[in-house]
């Protein structure tokens, strides 16, 4: 997925956040962002995040996908993917359609996973019943 | 036959007012001539210039370089061409005390629709530095060999080659950067060394755990320490910042190879604080300035590019 991700958003245009680099306040983006030093606040992009191994991240996320090697404290709601690999820390909940965890990765929080198939009914349906309640730990 | 009378003292007075009136008439008819040949004459000298700026609509300002004789068979050239094409115009020389500002407001006043800057690098920005803003077509005629790394950005030939990109006349505006709302930057901003705080769009402030950055913001031409894989965006009415912690000495070789990368944001106004005056280049001239107040003009320059241009 990952790699398939990287391909799709290559020629967009990236934020990248430098190790040296603390940000706070609404950081917004149109493109990709790759966090590799310190985020406080909101992180909104409707492209691709990537948090790199050594990045903290203290703030609620709104992403298209996102892919964390680093530490997030914060709410997460991503569109697509929220992968977190094997050196990953995510304190807080989490909403997103696919949801993977590699292992040695830390999740502390709530999962809500959008249902495919809940998604495509009528007007009917309430907000929620999207999404599938789960609660994961994985320590 | 009658013999014929001999005038008396009556009708040789007569004789002599009418000669006197007949003197003040053609004085006055002297007087009346002269003064219509001098409106006939500014009548003439104004309609040549109005012509010229009706059909032409082009003004070409020469930089002060191009008065060296190497330049000289260049510029025949290139005026040849540019007669060819029939896009000839006013020839402005200018010295090294023009404000081109100023220049280009009077020849817009008299009609001017394009100015085309004759030179170099350094003649587009001495140019656009002061006048961008201005509603008015620009143009770039590159002279020479040296100092023309816009021509490649623009996608414009050197020396006469360029007319024909004139005269396709492919028209794009481009965004430009104004500092402190008085200086206008059309390709790059650039600080040395500066310990800063920095503030984007009045929503994220920045701020690093080490010493100083190097910064570098980014429109026509790529950051000196950044320029491989540079992607140019100089439509999309932001500008990217790129700024790295700033490494010298000894120190260098201990920091890590990540931290050098630069960190990349974009922006439709920045606000660069520092507690020392900084040194900025914009465009190749030199500020020294506390802080720094940058708005992106979004596609308010309409600049004359050719095919090959690099955006």
């Amino acid at each position: 997925m990952t790699d398939k991700h990287l391909e799709k958003s290559g020629e967009d245009i990236e934020t990248i956040v430098g190790p040296s680099v603390k940000v706070e306040g609404d950081f917004n983006s149109e493109g990709n962002i790759i966090i590799q030093g310190q985020v406080s606040g909101k992180i909104k992009t409707s492209k691709l995040l990537r948090v790199e191994e050594g990045a903290k991240v203290n703030a609620d996320v709104s992403a298209d996908s996102a892919i964390v090697a680093g530490e997030i404290r914060g709410n997460m709601k991503l569109s697509d993917t929220l992968e977190l690999t094997p050196t990953a820390r995510v304190y807080g909940d989490v909403a997103t359609k696919t949801l993977i965890i590699s292992a040695g990765a830390i999740f502390h929080g709530q999962s809500l996973m959008e249902d495919g198939e809940e998604k495509g009914r009528g007007k009917g349906s309430k907000k929620n019943e999207g999404y599938e309640a789960a609660y994961g730990e994985n320590v | 036959m009658k013999a014929m009378k001999q005038p008396t003292a009556k009708t040789s007075n007569m004789i002599a007012s009418s000669n006197l009136q007949a003197k003040k008439e053609l004085q006055q008819f002297l007087k009346s001539a002269q003064a219509k040949r001098k409106t006939v004459e500014r009548v003439t000298i104004d309609d040549r210039v109005r012509s010229a700026g009706k059909k032409a609509e082009y003004v070409y300002l020469y930089d002060t370089f191009l008065q060296d004789k190497q330049y000289h068979g260049i510029l025949e050239s290139i005026e040849r061409r540019l007669h060819d094409f029939e896009i000839s115009g006013k020839i402005v020389r200018m010295t090294s005390f023009t404000n081109p500002r100023l220049l280009a407001e009077e020849e817009i006043k008299k009609g001017a629709k394009t100015i085309i800057m004759v030179g170099n690098d350094d003649t587009l920005v001495r140019v656009l530095l002061k006048a961008a803003d201005l509603d008015v077509t620009f143009g770039f005629l590159p002279v020479g060999l040296k100092k023309n790394h816009f021509a490649k950005v623009l996608g414009l030939p050197l020396n006469e080659k360029a007319c024909d990109v004139i005269a396709a006349r492919k028209i794009e505006k481009l965004d430009y950067g104004v500092i402190n709302q008085k200086n206008f930057f059309l390709c790059y901003l650039y600080i040395p060394e500066a310990r800063v705080k920095i503030s984007c769009d009045d929503n994220f402030a920045l701020s690093s755990s080490k010493d100083k950055w190097e910064m570098a913001i980014a429109n026509l031409l790529p950051p000196p320490f950044a320029s491989d894989k540079f992607v140019l965006h100089p439509q999309d009415g932001k500008m990217e910042l790129y700024l790295r912690t700033k490494t010298g000495g000894l120190f260098s070789h201990f920091v890590n190879k990540q931290e050098k990368k630069p960190s990349i944001f974009f922006f439709k106004k920045l606000s660069i604080k520092s507690e020392k005056a900084m040194s900025v280049v914009a465009d190749g001239r030199e500020l020294h300035e506390v802080s720094l107040n940058i708005e992106v003009n979004k596609a308010k320059l309409a600049l004359i590019v050719g095919k090959t241009r690099q955006f």
